[in-house]
């Protein structure tokens, strides 16, 4: 039998805060600490796409199987007020894992804490890779 | 008598056609079977510059170029189908045609099997059988009579050998092997017959899926695994995999599962296993999967052993410590190779901090490992491109491996630079993974084994192999990806070398041919009359028998018939002469054969020196470093080597002496002299003695502390009493009948007294004398004699300036004597 082995995991709703609502996996986090100052690693996001109210974010990183990873998206709390309003954003990863295999993860996020009132949508920079997605609602 | 004529010529044409048409056959069990030509196609084995534009396809269907999986070469193969079944003449003169294309390496026929089938014979090798195993020396000397190579001996079947046909023979492996047969000294042979070449070299199941043994797509990216498995499958090498985990029950796997493990974090055996991490599980298979059980997959190594040295492979405060266990308890219970697909990851978790626990473990395991052979010690680059990662890094005693993907180019995360040594398939790697499935992984973690795997097929054939050695063969023979520009490097001698990919893509194939290689190590000629060593490096098993042969009437062995190391001597010059080793062990032999020239001893005219027309008069103190010519040569200058005599030197000063050139390079520490003897010979050309040595030019080198006082000294010559053999400056009697005497420093008088000329033995052997009582020539002692010959006066130790109040003596001609160490000088005075 071949199991096409992919290492895509798709990460199970966490207890906590952080807990993501709806069919999210995970809460966006806005801390403009933990912006600039948090997890780091290397990564590389393959793909972004929106349903409803979910980002859901492909990306890879080198590790063992991920177990340990741990993934938030960060919003830096600033507001570019321009037409539609921009939000950024960072991918963090912390790792504990030292294999040199890449692994592959996809993982949700709900985006309604970033909402900005009086707009119906709102433009994610996306800083780990220069990229941008717009969220409408 | 025309009918006749008639009758005997057409017999004559038709037994020229009868035997053409019956020249194709082979030997079975001693008897002649004809093969029956299809000349409906012809089979056509190509280089890889092979275009299809060259061949003329007005007679040819339309073909595809495939890759040859199942012979010893990496070649592509072509069956060329006829669209009009030919008569024989164009049939042969259409082969021969083919065989005169720049890029077509080999043309071989078709023969119909009995099924309706046809059969090409095209492989590169047949087999004979010895009548009795003591007939190995026929085979040796049938094989250099057909310029054939006895590759080995059939591990099960001691009288069967595998006879090996180079590129350039002029006769095909099939008739090759039928003239083997027909000298009536072989008890058989088997032409080799290939069947189906569309046959992968391995049946498991999923072979197509793994690009980095065999490359469907890219048939040039891959390391060439189905030849090496001709030569090697890794039988009796243990290769540790320092991972989190194998599942040993995985069932292409379970077969090749060393009974030794450890785990790190417990300290003992076994190592520890958990179901959801699959990393080690797909190292192992990448390893030593099993090969043609048809099942799943198989890995490069398919006969080694794996050792699981098992670590969570996640940081943790003992992690090092961890690691650097694992790998003492892999090299400490055997392991010849040891994997490592880890790392940290950029610098993430070391930077720029190193663990010397750790780092000492992997010295002990490159340098201890193998009972002092060397473990090889594999890692991956990393993944964080650019950057490699650490340990992989410290030391290029690693094997450090890089990624790359199916298509030759570097896989996006690999890292590189100037300590990755070579890249291996790491994008899309199918593997075993737990619970007896497969999957794909990438990283640079999925290249390192594939070179651990290489590394285990080359110490399979050749286990007397060093550590370092294996790593040279294994850079040494990696394919240059041709995408990639590679120039030479300092520090990087296995060839060249490109930041991105190191030596290139490692050839499993190439790499076991040149482990297996014994090689005759030493001169390129031997000089009639002087003894010459060969040594024989390779592939020689503990108590195999070594015979060495040679010309016999042109030379003779000193010592060491039956050992690697023999000592020739020669006595009749040639050229092209064959000098040969062979070894045999437990029936099987190998044979390294080296090409000499003989010459004849010439001795050439000795040469002439002068003193050294810029040579200094003085050195120059002190601290800077500069050079000089004491003494060139002036005549018969040919092959010069210059011999140094140094007589007198301080210790402290430095010299450095080319005996090429002739320069001295100084560096004045002190302000001591130097006393130097040179002279020179001629070397041979080629064979034969030395010149004998020329004149010897010897020289005082005083001291000054720059260039210009040297001048100094020069211009007051007319001070010195040069006549004199003691460092007496000046003396004169005054007007009140007082003689002066003025002494010299010792190393200024010597200076002045015999710098810059040529110095007699005997000046030499004063100098030198002088310079070993040096404080005694501080002072002289002073005798005064009458004209009648009495002394009248004396005194003793006298130094430097002084007067002495000769008033005490009568008027006349007296003579003084200055004396010293058995040295003296007298001169006349006249006291008045």
């Amino acid at each position: 039998m071949v199991f096409a082995f992919c290492c895509l995991y798709s990460l199970s709703a966490c207890s906590g805060d952080d807990s993501g609502s709806k069919a999210c996996d995970e809460n966006v986090l806005i801390d403009a600490v933990f912006f600039e100052n948090g997890p780091s690693m290397s990564l590389g996001i393959t793909k972004m796409e929106i349903n409803q109210d979910c980002l859901k974010i492909s990306f890879n990183s080198s590790g063992c199987n991920g177990d340990t990873w741990i993934v938030k998206l960060v919003d830096s709390g600033e507001v570019t007020q321009t037409t539609p309003p921009q939000r950024t954003l960072r991918l963090s990863l912390s790792s504990e894992e030292i294999c040199e295999a890449i692994v592959e993860k996809i993982i949700s996020f709900d985006l309604t804490s970033i909402q900005i009132q009086g707009s119906n949508q709102v433009l994610l920079k996306i800083s780990n890779n220069d990229s941008q997605i717009l969220y409408e609602y | 008598m025309k009918n006749k004529l008639f009758t005997s010529i057409v017999l004559f044409f038709a037994g020229i056609i009868l035997v053409n048409a019956q020249s194709d056959y082979y030997y079975y069990q001693g008897e002649k079977i004809l093969l029956t030509l299809d000349r409906s196609q012809i089979f056509v084995i190509v280089n890889e510059n092979f275009q299809k534009s060259e061949i003329d396809n007005k007679y040819f269907e339309d073909f595809n170029i495939e890759e040859e999986k199942t012979t010893l070469k990496k070649d592509k193969f072509v069956t060329l189908k006829f669209k009009e079944v030919p008569i024989n003449q164009n049939f042969l003169s259409e082969i021969d045609k083919l065989k005169n294309t720049t890029n077509i390496k080999n043309v071989s026929k078709f023969f119909k099997r009995g099924d309706g089938l046809s059969i090409s014979h095209a492989s590169n090798f047949f087999f004979v059988k010895l009548k009795k195993i003591e007939d190995y020396q026929l085979l040796l000397d049938t094989s250099i009579k057909y310029n054939v190579k006895v590759f080995n001996q059939n591990e099960f079947m001691p009288l069967w050998y595998k006879i090996l046909v180079p590129e350039n023979a002029t006769e095909s492996s099939l008739k090759l092997s039928n003239m083997f047969f027909e000298t009536g000294i072989f008890a058989d042979v088997d032409p080799a017959f290939m069947f189906d070449f569309n046959n992968s070299c391995a049946n498991d199941l999923n072979f197509n899926l793994l690009w980095g043994l065999n490359n469907n797509s890219n048939p040039n990216i891959d390391i060439n695994i189905c030849q090496a498995w001709e030569l090697s499958t890794g039988v009796g090498v243990k290769v540790a995999v320092l991972d989190n985990g194998i599942d040993k029950t995985h069932n292409d796997l379970n077969d090749n599962i060393s009974i030794l493990s450890y785990d790190t974090k417990t300290g003992m055996s076994p190592s520890v296993f958990v179901s959801n991490l699959v990393h080690g599980t797909h190292i192992a298979g990448t390893i030593a999967a099993e090969r043609n059980n048809n099942l799943q997959v198989v890995g490069i190594a398919p006969n080694s052993s794996i050792m699981s040295i098992s670590n969570e492979l996640t940081i943790s405060p003992t992690i090092s410590e961890e690691l650097a266990n694992g790998i003492s308890w892999a090299w400490q219970n055997g392991a010849d190779i040891i994997n490592n697909s880890w790392g940290d990851q950029g610098g993430v978790f070391f930077g720029d901090l190193h663990s010397t626990l750790l780092e000492d473990a992997i010295l002990n395991a490159i340098n201890n490992g193998r009972n002092g052979l060397g473990t090889i010690v594999v890692f991956a680059a990393g993944n964080k491109a650019p950057a490699m990662d650490y340990p992989a890094t410290f030391h290029p005693d690693i094997l450090t491996v890089g990624s790359i993907m199916s298509d030759g180019s570097k896989s996006s995360f690999s890292g590189f630079g100037t300590q990755l040594d070579i890249v291996a398939p790491g994008s899309g790697i199918y593997s075993t993974l737990p619970n007896n499935t497969i999957g794909s992984l990438s990283g640079t973690s999925m290249a390192a084994p594939h070179v651990s795997g290489i590394a285990a097929l080359i110490l399979s054939v050749n286990p007397n192999l060093t550590g370092k050695e294996v790593r040279d063969i294994i850079e040494k023979t990696s394919q240059k990806i041709s995408s990639f520009s590679y120039t030479n490097v300092s520090g990087r001698p296995n060839g060249t070398w490109n930041s991105q990919v190191g030596y290139g893509l490692v050839d499993a194939f190439a790499a076991v041919v040149e482990a297996n290689k014994l090689v005759i190590e030493g001169s390129e000629q031997i000089c009639i009359g002087t003894p010459e060593t060969y040594t024989l490096t390779g592939n020689i098993p503990q108590g195999a028998v070594i015979n060495w042969e040679y010309p016999t009437n042109r030379m003779y062995i000193i010592s060491g018939q039956g050992t690697p190391t023999i000592s020739f001597g020669a006595f009749t010059p040639g050229t092209n002469q064959l000098i040969k080793a062979t070894v045999t062990s437990a029936g099987s032999s190998a044979v390294s054969e080296k090409t000499i020239n003989i010459l004849s001893s010439t001795t050439p005219a000795i040469p002439k020196t002068v003193l050294a027309p810029d040579n200094p008069f003085n050195l120059v103190c002190c601290g800077q470093t500069y050079t000089f010519r004491h003494s060139i040569c002036s005549q018969n200058c040919t092959n010069i080597e210059w011999g140094f005599n140094i007589m007198s030197q301080d210790p402290n000063d430095i010299y450095y002496f080319n005996t090429t050139t002739g320069d001295i390079t100084v560096q004045k520490n002190t302000y001591s002299p130097l006393v130097l003897s040179t002279r020179a010979r001629n070397l041979p050309a080629g064979c034969g003695s030395p010149s004998g040595w020329s004149n010897s030019i010897s020289r005082y080198y005083g001291v000054v502390s720059s260039a210009s006082s040297t001048q100094t000294v020069l211009s007051s010559n007319q001070e010195y009493e040069i006549s004199s053999d003691l460092p007496l400056k000046k003396y004169f009697i005054t007007n009140e009948n007082n003689l002066y005497i003025d002494f010299l420093n010792l190393y200024d008088w010597l200076s002045f007294r015999y710098g810059n000329k040529n110095l007699s033995d005997n000046e030499v052997q004063t100098i030198l004398k002088m310079l070993s009582n040096e404080a005694v020539f501080e002072s002289v002692d002073i005798e005064i004699y009458n004209f009648s010959g009495a002394k009248v006066f004396e005194k003793k130790n006298i130094k430097r300036t002084n007067v002495l109040n000769l008033s005490q003596l009568k008027s006349g001609i007296h003579f003084v004597k200055f004396s010293s160490t058995g040295m003296s000088f007298s001169k006349k005075i006249i006291v008045s």
